[in-house]
């Protein structure tokens, strides 16, 4: 065995360094991250051309892309074309396409922040700062999310213009247009007035069969009068309406159907809006905080990125709706399930899968599992906080 | 302006503290002990080469000692700091390049200095163009890193150690990638450095670079250090040889063998080449000189021709490979 020689005292030299001013005591050891850190991991991303061309595509673009054609259609051919916002226009976008893809989008922001320092090679030389790893990972949340948010808001703001200024000038329900905001007794004069078109258009659920009415191109709202139908309530002769007796059927469906024509707008309310901008921001904020604790934990992209589209794609629609007795915590837990819960005003749901009353599209509202507020809140602040405390804590302990 | 011109203040290392100060450090992956019970005292001021051939666990050491990774068992202080209770502080005064330099390759870079700036003190910030412009890549600094050379990469390690006006600088085979002119810029750099009272440390397995380099080395092997202390010193105790140009070499050659030198003879046509044991005194060149006039051959020439770091390297780690 060989042994160390003889060391000696240390070899003369050059005076060491002073220490800078500053250096001292410019608390590097604090979980606190600092502005430029926050600013500095702010262009890190926002120099990444494709994860910003895809951010801005998915907020940006595709919404305005898809509102432009319809004014333009509207502008050339307003009569098979209607107007490009309203409320189902608002619906169809924030709901149906901003909601899902924006939180996917944030997501895959999230693991890009997450793993690319290490991935990249500079975790290490972070590392060696000396700076907290705590604060070194705390920094990529303020950056991340000014991205991300500022991408929703941006989108959302042109969608709430084109649909606030760009509304029909009647309201569109069932397919004929109706003075919007009646109150009840409103809602039933007018339906009086025009009992043929309510008759043939207004949904209608009840014993009695409706009476006979032309509603245009040859077509009748139902089996003539002295006809014999069977109905789920049995074999019923098809009476003969007075005119009064059809207006009173008329009233009675309008009454019938008032919830859900008071529920339907013109234009999205001012309440509606703020509400909705601060719900699909907290899906943002959600899928960016998620993809981060992930992307940091497994220290790498791609994986955690296709597990959070199925989270959301899959695992949220599935079980949103369906009630599995024996997991139906589990299900609760799913933070997109709660989210639902959480949906302002009576929206459709973006999972909804064109259910009655939806706005079209994947849209619709159904029946989530039961689950209360005050738990759907917890579990959204829960993943909020499991997730980062999971990436904070990995990074602090991986080997660099 | 410079990067050693930036502040003054107070003396952060005291006179006769080591820079870098390692007692029975083991670092383990598994079975595979990568640094074992290393003792390690890198003096202030210096370059110091931490020297091993590949695997000898040189770049492992370094990733313990920058906080990189834990340490199994042992204790270390960076310029009198314990580590990593007071890493912190310690590295707020060191730089380090440590293995291949690399950066995100979509910002330029004065941009990834920024990055690493903005984690250092605020005065970091105002130190990016004089760091840049001292590795010599100031013109390139608005380029893409993916752009950029190996050795240009290199460079940029080198800026970024200098965001922190360090005291030590512990560099991870930094001529890796260069060519020989850039080799010769980063000896000429890292001279600079010392000459201003920096200390850097520096792992290699090119001798040559570290000798040139170097005032002092560490000789690391299958994880342990088996040699430490200035060079001077090291090659003073080492075995050397002897060249003789005399009139009858084989005739010398049989006088010789018959001394107690212990030396290993090897006769050429114009002399002799005489290699010396290890603790051999220079009172044994003025015994081979009187062996040889009073055996009567006429001694015209003799050269004590000192062993070479790589030669004494090369000794000492295949002894040791031998006993193991």
């Amino acid at each position: 065995m060989t042994t160390v020689s003889d060391i000696g005292t240390p070899v003369p030299g050059p005076a060491p360094l002073p220490t800078p001013a500053g250096a001292a005591n410019d608390h590097r050891g604090s979980w606190i991250p600092t502005w430029g850190m926050v600013t500095t991991r702010f262009m890190e991303l926002r120099k990444r051309r494709g994860l910003i061309v895809a951010l801005i595509a998915v907020n940006i673009g595709i919404p305005v892309v898809f509102l432009g054609v319809r004014l333009i259609a509207h502008a050339v051919d307003p009569k098979s074309y209607g107007p490009a916002g309203g409320y189902s226009t608002f619906e169809i976008v924030v709901l149906g396409f901003m909601y899902i893809f924006g939180f996917i989008v944030a997501a895959v922001v999230g693991c890009t922040a997450g793993s690319v320092d290490l991935t990249e090679g500079m975790f290490r030389h972070l590392v060696i700062s000396g700076r907290s790893r705590l604060a070194l990972y705390l920094a990529r949340i303020p950056a991340g999310l000014a991205i991300v948010i500022a991408m929703v808001a941006i989108g959302y703001t042109i969608v709430c213009a084109v649909c606030v200024f760009a509304a029909p000038t009647q309201l569109n329900y069932d397919g004929i247009n109706v003075p919007q905001g009646l109150s009840r007794p409103a809602l039933d004069n007018w339906a009086a007035a025009h009992a043929d078109e309510v008759i043939c258009n207004f949904a209608y659920d009840g014993p009695s069969v409706p009476p006979n009415v032309p509603c245009g191109n040859g077509q009748s709202s139902g089996p003539p009068s002295g006809a014999t139908i069977k109905t789920p309530h049995g074999t019923v002769t098809v009476p003969t309406y007075t005119q009064a007796q059809i207006r009173a059927f008329a009233v009675t469906m309008a009454n019938q159907d008032y919830a859900d024509y008071s529920a339907t707008f013109l234009v999205p309310s001012t309440s509606i809006m703020f509400d909705v901008g601060l719900w699909i921001a907290l899906e943002a904020t959600i899928g960016f905080i998620v993809g981060l604790g992930l992307g940091s934990l497994m220290g790498q992209r791609t994986v955690p990125v296709i597990l959070l589209v199925v989270l959301e794609l899959i695992l949220t629609p599935l079980f949103s709706r369906h009630v599995i007795a024996y997991m139906l915590n589990v299900e609760r837990a799913i933070v997109g399930v709660a989210m639902l819960h959480i949906e302002p005003g009576n929206l459709p749901t973006p999972f909804g899968g064109g259910g009655p009353g939806g706005g079209g599209g994947g849209l619709g509202r159904m029946t989530l599992i039961p689950e209360s507020t005050l738990v759907a809140s917890l579990v959204i602040v829960g993943w909020l906080v499991f997730w980062t405390a999971i990436g904070a804590w990995r990074m602090m302990t991986r080997d660099a | 302006m410079t990067v050693a011109s930036v502040e003054q203040g107070p003396t952060r290392v005291a006179n006769g503290q080591w820079a870098v100060e390692t007692h029975g450090l083991t670092k383990r992956f598994g079975e595979n002990i990568a640094v074992n019970d290393v003792e390690l005292l890198v003096p202030p001021g210096c370059a110091f080469g931490y020297l091993g051939p590949n695997g000898a666990g040189k770049t492992t050491l370094i990733r313990v000692l920058l906080g990189l990774t834990h340490a199994d068992a042992g204790t270390m202080s960076l310029l009198g700091h314990a580590v990593p209770r007071h890493r912190d502080v310690a590295l707020a005064r060191v730089g380090a390049i440590v293995d291949e330099p690399r950066f995100h390759g979509h910002l330029t870079g004065r941009q990834n200095l920024q990055i690493l700036a903005a984690a250092r003190e605020p005065a970091a910030k105002g130190r990016v163009a004089p760091a840049l412009e001292r590795v010599g890549i100031l013109h390139r600094a608005d380029d893409k890193v993916s752009k950029y050379s190996m050795g240009m990469r290199q460079r940029l390690g080198v800026a970024a150690c200098l965001l922190g006006d360090p005291q030590l600088l512990i560099l991870d085979e930094p001529m890796n990638g260069l060519d020989p002119a850039g080799m010769l810029e980063m000896r000429d750099m890292i001279k600079s450095l010392v000459s201003e009272g920096r200390t850097v440390m520096l792992s290699s397995h090119l001798l040559d670079e570290v000798e040139r380099t170097c005032d002092a080395v560490a000789i690391v092997d299958r994880g342990t250090v088996i040699r430490q202390g200035p060079i001077s010193q090291l090659l003073a105790g080492s075995s050397f040889e002897v060249q003789v140009e005399c009139s009858d070499p084989d005739r010398a050659g049989t006088l010789l063998a018959g001394t107690v030198f212990g030396a290993r003879v090897q006769v050429g046509p114009s002399g002799l080449a005489i290699s010396l044991p290890e603790g051999t005194g220079r009172d044994a060149i003025a015994e081979i000189n009187r062996v040889l006039v009073e055996g009567g051959v006429s001694v015209y020439r003799l050269q004590h021709v000192q062993a070479s770091l790589e030669q004494w390297f090369l000794s000492v780690t295949s002894r040791l490979g031998g006993t193991q």
